[in-house]
């Protein structure tokens, strides 16, 4: 027994000797690999500048190891797209990725390991590697996974405006707003009114998700296109497309015909109250001040909240909130109306 | 029999039980480490920027109530906030608490964040401590400070989560100071699965050492204390093994005080903390857990390895003790408030893996270990325990926490490998060496006289005296 003992002691001591050993050098490689990556990087950087704006049209050489190579103008292409605003030198960057990093992004997209892959996948989408579109929409196919590898080659494929995107779009109910939204921002124009006008036909061919999605991007887009389209949602039967078409006023921040929110301020439903309270205080609808009296003393909290909040955005905001919380006949009112006018408005519900 | 032989019967019975004990916890924090290893491998070279980046400019990124709550935080407080305010998030709003401190706390933060005070109308998911006073920074609008008469810190955070106006809370130690993008990531499970994920507990590291200048950890370095470095080691191991092995099977009990992110309307629906345990933290998410199970909901219950959350950890043997000591009674309790669900199949892999785990593993080891110490030290010298069998249990007490640690080591240097050299390796490696030779008797004597307080004392904050960790605090 304690021979047994003594020799698992051994074996042990002996893993943690190896652990050792292998964290010692492959620290110590980390480190030297970093430090040369790093003196190329300094001494490259100079003559890329001057190619990616444009002031020479020769492209610095860059070192023969593809892994070195990889790091060193990853690192000064991701720096240039972050700062880069006209298109000649985002074509350059485009170029510069495409001429040396698409052979190896095409093999790390096989590769086994999900960071390398992951990270292949960012890069592809930040330099726009459009000759990896076939490669791209591959790999959709072949994962199976729904993680972040997934959200990232679809949001590729949106950023490459690849027209297969929607009929894909359509044929998964399952899809996520979040996800849908993620698309749509990158989404022509174009690609929006073909979804907008699948809704109109018959919205039972659209995934839910997707209605909601649309909806709620047509107001954070401010494509005015869309805005009948997000009243006429008003009317919906659905309460959560109805909260999605308020909300989406919101982000517009206008609608036609103000008159269309009234049957809003005594809505059943206290999500409702409180967006109509908040898209008064956003239009300023000094007409509908009477509704957010009578909402400041609503029974719930949130309504009452926002009430006030757009009341105070009024013109003569601060006089009413004043007059509420000496006069309104109900206590929560009047609470919620000195809380409003001491409190500066410090980010939205 | 004669007497003296049942005695040295029953001391080799119990020397081989605590053999075998021992034996089993070593090999569920193998276990634990299979399985939280290939997670963390899985994001070795991941690049974090990228990972995270949609989230700055995405506008459904859920706005976020960051809840401070501060007893006699003068020291630290500042520091803090300004590391919330410096956080990379969309949207969010800081809630400092002041709970009736009797320092300077709520002065310091009227005074660095020129502080004016609001009327209140609030609402009331659950009674606390009166509030009496809040105030909102004329620089910052989105931070707040609320006064109220002394409940403890459970009370502190009902009384946040009742002013708070957003659908999800961090609740962030007053000593504590975020990465910038900390919030982003720890936020980032539960954009991406659409609500699914309920709350999400990030990685608490040590920051004694480390140069932190303006509120941001600007270069990573070893203590040299080598109880501060023991910590360091020991969080790792906690957090990279245990709470991300438990994690991956949705049987996390902890999130950390320190910082952690909940779906406030769950947290509400369950009746928020706890101001009877000391435990507070685990104590709610174990009533998070049986609400989602009694409620046969999918929501889950996540640790991320890698929003970082730093923290001063005790640098005395005097002060440790008393956080140990708090968190052994936090743990009774709260195993004792829910021992309905131990062993309980209804409440699955909560019922019949974490919560055994916890009493078992977390809460009884120390006593385990206490008897062993006993047995070998006492069977020796009155020659009532065979040789063999007193080395065979001190070889596996050595070999069960150094190997252990060591692998947490390899661990940290796959997720962050933030220490810049080889020699911090080295250092940690040796120490992860040296614990069962001191660090762990220590704890395990401290463990076992908080359990013993568990009967005896009140509910209180057991904070430690501050020195600061911010050059600029």
């Amino acid at each position: 027994m304690l021979e047994l003992v003594l020799l698992l002691t051994l074996g042990l001591f002996v893993c943690q000797l190896l652990l050792l050993v292998y964290l010692y050098t492959t620290k110590t490689w980390a480190i030297k690999k970093d430090n040369t990556a790093n003196r190329l990087y300094h001494e490259l950087f100079p003559d890329y500048l001057s190619y990616l704006t444009g002031d020479t049209d020769i492209e610095p050489i860059l070192p023969k190891n593809d892994e070195l190579k990889q790091k060193v103008l990853e690192r000064i292409l991701s720096g240039f797209t972050n700062i880069m605003t006209d298109s000649a030198g985002k074509a350059r960057i485009q170029q510069s990725a495409e001429a040396h990093l698409a052979t190896i992004y095409r093999k790390k997209l096989k590769s086994s390991n999900w960071s390398k892959r992951m990270n292949a996948l960012y890069l592809i989408e930040d330099f726009m590697m459009l000759s990896l579109r076939e490669d791209v929409k591959e790999h959709l196919h072949a994962i199976t996974i729904i993680d972040e590898e997934y959200r990232q080659t679809l949001r590729i494929l949106a950023s490459f405006q690849e027209e297969s995107l929607l009929e894909y779009m359509f044929s998964r109910p399952n899809m996520s707003i979040g996800l849908i939204k993620e698309i749509l921002r990158r989404l022509p124009l174009s690609f929006l009114t073909d979804i907008m006008v699948v809704l109109k036909k018959d919205e039972d061919d659209v995934p839910y998700a997707i209605r909601q999605a649309f909806i709620d991007y047509c107001g954070e887009s401010g494509y005015y296109e869309f805005l009948p389209f997000i009243e006429y949602m008003l009317t919906h039967q659905s309460k959560e497309t109805r909260i999605k078409a308020l909300k989406s006023l919101h982000q517009y921040q206008y609608c036609s015909n103000p008159t269309i929110i009234v049957p809003f301020f005594t809505s059943e439903h206290w999500e409702e109250r409180l967006h109509a309270a908040k898209l008064t205080g956003m239009m300023k609808l000094t007409e509908f001040s009477d509704y957010l009296i009578l909402l400041a003393g609503d029974r719930v909290w949130w309504v009452r909240f926002q009430a006030c909040e757009a009341l105070k955005k009024m013109t003569d905001g601060e006089i009413l909130l004043a007059y509420l919380s000496e006069q309104h006949e109900d206590m929560y009112a009047k609470d919620m109306a000195k809380q409003t006018l001491t409190m500066r408005a410090g980010g939205q519900v | 029999m004669t007497g003296e032989e049942w005695v040295s019967l029953i001391v080799n019975i119990t020397a081989v039980s605590v053999i075998l004990y021992m034996g089993l916890v070593g090999l569920t924090y193998l276990i634990l480490f299979l399985i939280a290893g290939p997670r963390i491998k899985k994001e070795r070279f991941l690049n974090q920027q990228d990972y995270v980046e949609e989230m700055v400019f995405n506008k459904d990124t859920f706005p976020v109530s960051v809840l401070v709550p501060a007893y006699n935080e003068e020291v630290g407080v500042s520091t803090t906030v300004r590391s919330m305010l410096g956080l990379s998030y969309p949207q969010f709003e800081i809630i400092v608490i002041d709970d009736g401190s009797k320092d300077n706390t709520s002065g310091k933060v009227i005074e660095q964040f020129k502080m004016k005070e609001i009327n209140l109308a609030l609402r009331r998911y659950f009674d606390t401590k009166q509030v009496t006073k809040a105030y909102q920074s004329t620089l910052y609008p989105n931070l707040f400070l609320l006064r109220k008469d002394n409940g403890g810190k459970a009370d502190a955070l009902n009384a946040g989560i009742n002013f708070s106006r957003y659908p999800y809370f961090a609740a962030v130690d007053g000593d504590c100071i975020l990465d910038s993008d900390a919030l982003l990531k720890i936020m980032k499970p539960i954009i991406d699965s659409n609500g699914l994920v309920t709350a999400t507990g990030g990685t608490v590291r040590i920051a004694n050492g480390s140069t932190i200048t303006k509120s941001q950890v600007e270069k990573i370095v070893l203590p040299k204390g080598p109880i501060e470095l023991m910590q360091i080691i020991e969080y790792f191991r906690a957090f990279l093994i245990g709470r991300l092995g438990l994690s991956r099977m949705n049987i996390l009990l902890i999130i950390s005080g320190a910082f952690g992110v909940f779906e406030k309307n769950r947290v509400v629906k369950v009746g928020g903390y706890n101001a009877k345990t000391v435990g507070e933290d685990m104590e709610l998410i174990v009533r998070m857990h049986r609400s989602i199970k009694e409620e046969k909901s999918k929501q889950r219950i996540e640790y991320i390895q890698d929003p970082v959350c730093w923290t001063e950890a005790p640098d005395s043997a005097a002060v440790l003790r008393s956080q140990r000591k708090r968190w052994q009674r936090g743990l009774a309790e709260t195993l004792w408030l829910h021992k309905k669900m131990l062993f309980n199949p209804k409440y699955k892999g909560i019922g019949l893996f974490s919560m055994p785990y916890y009493l078992l593993v977390e809460l009884l080891s120390a006593v385990f270990e206490l008897i062993g110490y006993f047995v070998i030290l006492f069977g020796l010298i009155f020659s009532f325990v065979l040789v063999d069998v007193a080395i065979v249990m001190f070889l596996m007490t050595v070999l069960y926490g150094s190997l252990l640690s060591s692998l947490a080591v390899l661990l940290e240097e796959w997720t962050y490998h933030k220490y810049p050299d080889t020699k911090s390796l080295l250092v940690l490696f040796f120490w992860a060496l040296t614990e069962s030779f001191w660090y762990r008797p220590l704890m395990v004597w401290w463990r076992c006289s908080g359990l013993i307080q568990t009967f005896t004392k009140k509910a209180d904050w057991g904070n430690m005296k501050r020195k600061g960790i911010s050059s600029d605090s």
